[in-house]
């Protein structure tokens, strides 16, 4: 997530973009909330005593105001802050106001017998939609957040703002959308239409969100990671005992700080380790990479953070393929090869991938068992072992 | 592993509460209340674990050391605590107790509460699909592996050219890496058990902090209150709402924002509104606010909005310069953090590694 502001020149195409992110996740919730929101700022700053006014009224507008996309596109000036911006929706005090307002309504109409009654069911309509709440957020949270996320966004709930993001499209395009929605359903239809998704689709999506709750699984282990990892580890480590580390092509040199060593790759890559010989260079791609390192140090990566997230889960081609081997590219190569998705049959040599790894000096693989390119690296090394979802290869 | 985790999070529950008296000592507060001497003498221990740690950090000590010199001091502070502080040791706790015969069912509740969000997220909390615990968790492990910290960059595992300066001031994973260090546990059982524990239970403190602020007259208005603000602040699923830190990457010192910086803001200036004169909270926002640091940098965005918001209200409400004063006083940590973010992002200051 994150918005690149070098790539905005206009505020509109700031704003747009952030509130696709902010909305897109969980629109018709988010809606709801700032639009009750604003709704009880401004009885406060209307009704409410001096304090409210204070309180609520002034925190309310300054924390709005600071969304305006006039103030977003000035305030994120020419740095990139924007992508830190998302988090001042955390100070927006829905909670406070929220909290406050329904605690002081239903501690005054409990002095009435008839609505102190109302009150309870209203509290335990409350406590039911907040047990709702609870179970249909538990595939959200606990599930992998980027996947529910975009299933959202393919179900535009927040009408023509997300779409307006998914479209990228301008202001003028933006509007000419709003003018066609009200030209084809009418003002009175468009109305309808926008209740409907605000209240009719959210009921099916808590549904579907209690469904998948129901099927989620608890954690597989007390570390709370994949069990799949503290097998890989194991397999590694016992490889290791057993047959010594596999050699690699790679030049070692003591490096500056107290243990730590320097090795150049063949084609000159340069990186330090400490505890080198405790430690093993091993590829792996985007899954195992979230939790390898968590449960066990020892094993590094050619592949940062960027690097990791540039192919995944992308479909490639023989095009890709041929052009990093033309040009030499192999730790562009060995990336597509781990993260991405074979769209077709892979015209590759298993000799081009072993170079590859021999060059970026690779000693073991950990790759997806249901991987297209598993047999590819499988003829470069020795499969050593196999956990639910991934090989353990040896290169040789 | 459980009685481990149970042993360091009782520990920490411990530490809170000593150098809480040590904070109410130091500031010489008179009105010695259970959660703000618990929750002040908490950032209060992390601002010094924050000051003690940061130069050895950059003279790349090796975290054995660190651990044995702080595990040095912290017997010692608990030591010297006890002994000096020993009749200050009853006030809090009479307080305690005294609040929980008058309103059993509501601390009973609250405690069930912070159970369930104990035992949900030990159960259920799985990682996230986001990039994030090969950065935060790996940096612990990667801490006790190297027996460094932030030496190592964790997402790939090699040594860095230099610190990197968000994670430089972020001490709570080097406080992880040194508890787990001294414990000889797995650094995931500290950074996924126990940190997120003190979360919990440290957020519901806050959260209450707040509620009796708004609502001190009526206990049940503030059990209303709380239940109102912790069950949304659980259930809210918006990726950029609380809900969404409390559990999904409640390994990430972001998790404090939401759950404990934000409520505390919102109590300080609450309270500040009310008595401009009050010393005590005024102390208390600064101690707490400057200590959030030790988890996250995002302070420094959003605090100095929640205070400012409130100038223009004051000065055309009450015209009460010094109440103005109050609110921009908790702001210097913020703009001293800010002055070093923006210097050390751009570059004007670096710590090499690499020479």
């Amino acid at each position: 997530m994150g918005l690149n502001r070098s790539s905005y020149t206009n505020a509109f195409d700031l704003w747009r973009d952030f509130v696709l992110v902010v909305l897109g996740d969980a629109p018709w919730e988010a809606v709801l909330m700032l639009g009750g929101f604003v709704v009880l700022t401004i009885l406060f700053c209307i009704f409410g005593k001096k304090h409210h006014r204070i309180i609520f009224g002034f925190l309310g507008i300054v924390t709005l105001l600071m969304f305006e996309p006039h103030i977003l596109f000035f305030i994120t000036g020419k740095s990139d802050i924007v992508n830190r911006y998302f988090r001042y929706m955390w100070i927006i005090p829905c909670g406070l106001t929220y909290g406050y307002a329904i605690t002081w309504i239903i501690s005054h109409i409990q002095k009435d017998k008839i609505l102190k009654t109302v009150s309870f069911i209203i509290s335990g309509l409350l406590a039911i939609c907040i047990m709702l709440e609870a179970v249909s957020a538990l595939p959200m949270t606990y599930s992998g957040l980027e996947t529910t996320a975009s299933v959202r966004l393919e179900n535009p709930y927040a009408g023509i703002v997300v779409r307006a993001g998914q479209d990228r499209m301008s202001e003028s395009a933006l509007k000419e959308a709003i003018k066609n929605e009200i030209r084809t359903k009418g003002l009175v239809g468009s109305v309808k239409d926008l209740l409907a998704q605000m209240t009719v689709q959210p009921v099916t999506e808590i549904k579907n969100d209690i469904k998948a709750a129901l099927r989620e699984k608890t954690v597989e282990n007390k570390l709370g990671i994949s069990s799949d990892i503290i097998e890989i580890c194991e397999i590694l480590h016992q490889d290791e005992e057993e047959n010594g580390q596999p050699s690699v092509k790679s030049t070692a040199a003591a490096g500056p700080e107290s243990n730590s060593t320097k090795f150049q790759t063949e084609n000159g890559d340069i990186y330090y380790i400490k505890n080198a010989d405790a430690c093993c260079m091993v590829l792996y791609g985007y899954n195992v990479y979230m939790e390898l390192r968590t449960y066990d140090a020892s094993f590094y990566s050619g592949l940062s953070k960027d690097d990791q997230l540039r192919f995944n889960n992308m479909t490639f081609g023989n095009t890709e393929v041929q052009d990093y081997e033309n040009s030499g590219q192999w730790k562009l190569l060995l990336d597509l090869l781990v993260n991405g998705n074979a769209g077709e049959q892979l015209d590759i040599d298993y000799g081009t991938v072993q170079h590859a790894l021999e060059i970026m000096g690779y000693q073991y693989v950990i790759i997806p068992t249901t991987k297209s390119t598993l047999p590819l690296f499988e003829k470069c090394g020795k499969a050593i072992g196999n956990t639910d979802h991934y090989t353990i290869i040896r290169i040789q | 592993m459980i009685l481990s985790a149970l042993l360091i999070g009782a520990c920490y529950i411990f530490t809170g509460y000593i150098w809480g008296l040590l904070y109410n000592a130091v500031f010489r507060r008179k009105e010695a209340d259970f959660i703000r001497t618990f929750l002040g003498g908490m950032f209060l221990y992390e601002i010094c674990f924050s000051i003690f740690v940061i130069p050895l950090k950059l003279k790349m000590v090796s975290l054995t050391t660190i651990a044995i010199i702080w595990g040095c001091i912290w017997i010692g502070s608990v030591v010297c605590i006890l002994v000096f502080l020993r009749k200050s040791c009853k006030p809090p706790i009479h307080s305690l107790q005294r609040y929980f015969s008058d309103n059993r069912p509501f601390v009973i509740l609250i405690s069930v509460f912070v159970l369930v969000e104990i035992i949900f997220s030990a159960i259920y909390g799985r990682w996230s699909s986001s990039n994030n615990p090969a950065e935060y968790v790996a940096y612990v492990t990667t801490a006790v592996f190297t027996d460094q910290l932030g030496t190592t960059d964790p997402w790939t595992g090699m040594i860095r050219q230099s610190f990197e300066p968000r994670l430089l001031t972020q001490t709570f994973l080097d406080h992880s890496a040194v508890v787990a260090k001294i414990f000889h546990v797995h650094p995931l059982i500290e950074i996924r058990h126990v940190v997120p524990a003190v979360f919990y239970i440290t957020g519901a403190m806050a959260v209450f902090l707040l509620a009796e602020a708004v609502f001190k007259k009526s206990s049940q208005q503030t059990i209303f209150f709380f239940i109102y603000q912790a069950a949304s602040a659980v259930t809210v699923r918006g990726y950029l709402l609380p809900g969404y830190y409390l559990f999904f990457r409640n390994y990430e010192g972001k998790d404090a924002i939401p759950a404990l910086v934000i409520p505390i803001a919102f109590y300080t200036v609450w309270k500040l509104y009310e008595d401009p004169e009050d010393k005590d909270v005024l102390i208390f926002g600064m101690v707490c606010l400057t200590g959030s640091y030790f988890y996250t940098g995002s302070t420094m965005y959003l605090v100095p909005v929640i205070f400012l918001a409130f100038i223009p209200g004051i000065i055309i409400n009450k015209k009460h310069l010094q109440m103005a004063r109050n609110f921009l006083l908790p702001l210097a940590p913020h703009l001293l953090y800010t002055a070093y973010y923006v210097a050390a992002t751009n570059g004007t200051i670096t710590w090499n590694i690499l020479k």
